[in-house]
């Protein structure tokens, strides 16, 4: 019997992957209904990089805001065991809450807790319209939220008047905020950016003040995709 | 050393007795109280009986303080002196208010300044305190970062420990930590006196700017410990300048002395030079040490060339030959506005510029302001220069056209126009 | 797998890396680690090379870091027998001052190393543009340190009290009579995989220590390849107070064995990461 054979407790890193979702009223229709398709279609391939990356598990939190927010599920789970659940538009668009809630999850004592949850998040913000409540004091508050700032972040502006400038504070740069005009855009872009994130999310780096190399890899790559898909748009909202 | 307790009565020479509250601290030389006398509250210092070397010296010229008053608002000074009794003795200072924090803890950026403004504000504070002290024929002896306290806010300096100020020429035993004090009294080739005061001075100084000590860099560095023998190597008998021109040796190193290598050449070269001068020639040489007089003209320049960017950050102009410079925070591109000349004083014309009362007034009060620039809310491209002080300046455009601007008035800036502010101070604006 | 070990009188203390399950394929353990122990102390340093790639030599870089970091601490206990508790200023400026004295003596070395070892085309075409552009042009580069960037960790225990020094992630573990704990100041920008670095401008501002009367039961560092490997840190607690035991059952030697044996399997199944430990362990206790 070796000394080491009975060691509890031994778990791989994660990373976890959130989505923020606009579930207003004005998402209601085809737009809701994409977003449902194309999240829950990207839920595969995401497994599939969860298990051939042996470095990281994937883990997936969802939080939808109209009026007031939800969690899908209190807390992140296991990409493997993730079951997507439809959702549904209606209300007001409670930015400035989701991002409050955001701040308080991003922590040690919440869903960073885990040792081995390691990796630096990435974080998705899907949204059409501007904000109905007070956004700017939250976001000032999550820019000086360490995970939040050495996050991955990426925003989708679907249809045409999401506030593209509002939803660039979020992500800190506008070439990632990215837009989507057609539901197959949605997918891709879906697609893209989770698939992105967590291949670039699951590798070590050093904190220097003014470079972030992973997140100019991951704005690099969006960028370059960003202008492939603009070519292919068409106005369907 | 037994603690006094709350309600204990100490006896206040020629008055009546003071009445102890509570302890409030306790430094190497004694312990402070806060005490209650004649209907007020003050800080009491009660020295260790052991820790004053030669008494009877130390009490006569504590007590010759407080008979001539404090040179200056920035110094807590001792206003009233204790009886002798069981060996020791003590005063009474005024309480520090509150909004003052350590000087130390600036240095360890464990409290930050407000602005550049609050900065040069401290420094013109420190300076003055010191002229007065010295014009008064004080000298202080025993600067270092535990003596004073900033605002960080507005830049108000308070000086304590003043119970080691004594008239020039004569000593009361102090002799000052080593990485402050001028390195002819680390040698013991002199006492402390006015000329080490300002070698001290521009140590602080430089510790405020720069967030570092002058002679500390590569080879400082270069040592695991600094013993007693490598500090009085370091600090007194070859000190060696970080920046000295002439030699490398004992550059800032990256990865330690980050902020004095950030922060060095954000400074113009005049303010540069004048730091190089003490730290070079000036060691040797007493009078190569910057007077308050020199240090007050260099501030009073950099205050004036410095301007307050809309995004909250000061940047300053190095001289009149730079047509732009670049914000430090938001990267936003500034031309050189107007400039005021008025006798010596070069004033930049910015928004919320300050026209100070000493540039067109007799007085030595570095703070009081007679002017603001602003902006005109119609035409944000429009500035003018609103009359603060009581009197009315008489202005006279390029044109030739004259006008009266009363208090409270203000005068578009143009370039070309003269203004004169009554008793001989007139400027032009260009 | 690289040991350093010694044993004197009721201390044991010894130091070991072992290469990570993702970096098998190329060989290169940028963990290092080491120990020193004489009558008077006892040291254990680890380093962990940065796997960011632009960090090319960070696996010199650790090196270099660890013996540096040891024969630093060696010169100061020589040169500093008395050091008095008490007096908190005195007593952190000195620790300032090894800090400080550490980052010099670590730049001094990773600048001769490059000195002598230019720069390879494969190791350039890993770099920033700008740094390509720059050491072509100057034949040197400004911030050099990058390359050999590493973390920082190193605990001591001599007569009278104990010591940590910390720069970046990683952790170091104290076991005290009653519990576990992690007795170092958090330093807030390491976050998820981002760590602090010797090679940073400000290195100095994230070099923490800490210090204590007395004795340790045992004290640990570790590379952050340990505590993720791990679900809680009471699992972490619980696997190092098996080291200790096993140190107590079986002897220095085996436990060492069986410990790299393991190293391999928990980066498996784990962090996947490098992992090392420095123990300094009172068996007396």
């Amino acid at each position: 019997m070796g000394k080491y054979d009975n060691v509890e407790g031994i778990a791989r890193r994660t990373m976890i992957l959130f989505f923020l979702i606009d579930t207003s009223n004005s998402m209601s229709g085809t737009k809701i209904g994409e977003v449902n398709d194309a999240i829950e279609g990207v839920i595969p391939e995401i497994k599939e990089i969860s298990a051939s990356n042996a470095d990281a598990l994937i883990k997936i939190a969802c939080l939808t805001f109209s009026t007031g927010i939800k969690w899908m599920y209190p807390n992140p789970v296991d990409v493997n065991d993730f079951k997507w659940s439809y959702v549904n538009a209606g209300g007001m668009t409670e930015m400035g809450k989701a991002f409050e809630v955001l701040n308080e999850k991003l922590s040690r004592n919440e869903f960073m807790a885990e040792v081995a949850g390691s990796y630096a998040p990435a974080i998705f913000l899907l949204s059409d319209g501007a904000p109905t409540d007070e956004y700017k004091e939250a976001i000032d508050k999550l820019k000086k939220n360490n995970w939040f700032k050495y996050a991955l972040k990426a925003a989708v502006a679907i249809g045409d008047d999401a506030d593209k400038e509002m939803l660039a504070t979020f992500t800190g740069d506008d070439e990632l905020v990215l837009t989507a005009h057609s539901p197959e855009a949605l997918r891709k872009v879906i697609r893209f950016v989770s698939v992105t994130a967590s291949k670039i999310g699951s590798k070590s780096s050093v904190s220097t003040q003014t470079n972030n190399a992973k997140q100019d890899d991951f704005a690099e790559q969006i960028t370059e995709f960003n202008s492939d898909l603009i070519d292919s748009q068409n106005d369907n909202w | 050393m037994i603690d006094l307790k709350r309600n204990e009565r100490i006896q206040i020479k020629n008055g009546s007795k003071a009445e102890v509250i509570q302890k409030i601290g306790e430094g190497g030389q004694g312990a402070v109280y806060k005490v209650h006398y004649a209907r007020e509250d003050y800080a009491m210092k009660l020295y260790f009986p052991r820790a004053i070397k030669r008494k009877n010296e130390f009490y006569a010229n504590l007590e010759n303080n407080v008979v001539n008053g404090s040179p200056n608002a920035s110094f807590l000074w001792p206003l009233y002196i204790t009886e002798i009794k069981n060996g020791t003795f003590g005063y009474l200072m005024k309480l520090r208010p509150a909004g003052y924090e350590d000087f130390s803890k600036i240095l360890t950026a464990k409290v930050r300044m407000d602005s550049d403004l609050a900065i040069i504000n401290a420094a013109l504070h420190l300076v003055n305190a010191f002229k007065d002290l010295h014009s008064k024929g004080y000298s202080y002896q025993d600067l270092n970062d535990g003596n004073f306290f900033i605002n960080p806010t507005n830049g108000d300096v308070l000086i304590c420990d003043n119970d080691n100020v004594a008239p020039y020429g004569q000593n009361v035993g102090v002799d000052g930590k080593s990485r402050y004090i001028a390195p002819e009294v680390v040698t013991g080739k002199s006492r402390p006196n006015v000329h080490t005061d300002r070698f001290s001075l521009a140590v602080v100084l430089f510790m405020l700017f720069f967030r570092g000590h002058p002679f500390e860099g590569a080879k400082t560095a270069s040592h695991c410990c600094l013993t007693e023998q490598l500090e009085k190597e370091y600090y007194g008998v070859h000190p060696l300048f970080c920046y000295d021109p002439k030699d490398n040796s004992n550059r800032p190193v990256r990865g330690i002395h980050n902020n004095v290598i950030r922060l060095w050449d954000m400074y113009p070269k005049y303010i540069q030079d004048a730091f190089t001068k003490v730290f070079t020639v000036g060691i040797k040489d007493v009078n190569e040490r910057l007077t308050e007089r020199e240090w007050t003209n260099i501030l009073l320049r950099y205050r004036n060339a410095t301007i307050h960017c809309s995004c909250g950050c000061y940047n300053t102009f190095e001289d009149e030959s730079q047509v732009r410079l670049t914000c430090a925070d938001c990267g936003a591109e500034i031309n050189r506005p107007l400039i005021l000349t008025i006798k010596k004083n070069k004033i930049y014309l910015y928004p919320d510029s300050r026209l100070y009362t000493y540039q067109v007034e007799d007085t030595d009060d570095l703070f009081q302001e007679s002017g603001i620039v602003i902006v005109n809310k119609a035409n944000k491209s429009l500035w003018g220069l609103k009359n603060l002080s009581k009197n009315s300046w008489i202005v006279e455009y390029a044109g030739g056209e004259q006008k009266v601007i009363p208090s409270g008035g203000v005068l578009v800036l143009l370039k070309g126009t003269k203004i004169f502010f009554g008793n001989e101070y007139s400027g032009e604006i260009n | 797998m690289i040991i350093g070990n010694k044993n004197i009188s009721n201390i044991k203390s010894f130091a070991l890396s072992q290469i990570g399950a993702s970096h098998k394929d190329y060989e290169i353990c940028e963990d290092y680690s080491g120990s020193y122990q004489d009558d008077i102390m006892s040291i254990v340093c680890v380093a962990d090379g940065h796997g960011d790639s632009r960090c090319v030599r960070a696996n010199i870089g650790s090196q270099i870091a660890v013996e540096v970091g040891i024969q630093a601490v060696r010169e100061f206990i020589s040169n500093q027998p008395n050091i008095d508790l008490k007096d908190t200023k005195e007593t952190d400026k000195a620790f300032v001052q090894l800090k400080s004295y550490i980052l010099y003596k670590w730049l001094e070395k990773i600048k001769e190393h490059l000195d002598y070892n230019p720069l390879k085309d494969d190791e350039r075409r890993l770099m920033d543009i700008e740094m390509q552009e720059e050491y072509e042009r100057d034949g040197t580069i400004k911030y050099f340190p990058l390359l050999y960037g590493s973390t920082f960790i190193l605990a001591c225990v001599t007569n009278g009290f104990y010591f940590a020094l910390q720069l970046g992630d990683g952790d170091v573990v104290l076991r005290t009579k009653k519990a576990y704990i992690f007795p170092m100041p958090e330093d807030e920008r390491c976050v998820g995989n981002f760590t602090t670095s010797l090679c940073n401008a400000d290195a100095i501002d994230s070099f923490r220590h800490f210090y204590e009367k007395g004795s340790p039961r045992a004290l640990f560092v570790c590379t952050d390849g340990l505590k993720n490997s791990f679900a809680e840190s009471k699992f972490l607690f619980l696997f190092l107070e098996k080291v200790g035991e096993n140190v107590l059952e079986s002897g220095e030697v085996k436990a060492v064995n069986d410990l790299s044996v393991f190293l391999d399997t928990l980066s498996e199944m784990g962090s996947r990461d490098d992992i090392s430990i420095g123990a300094i362990i009172d068996i007396g206790e």
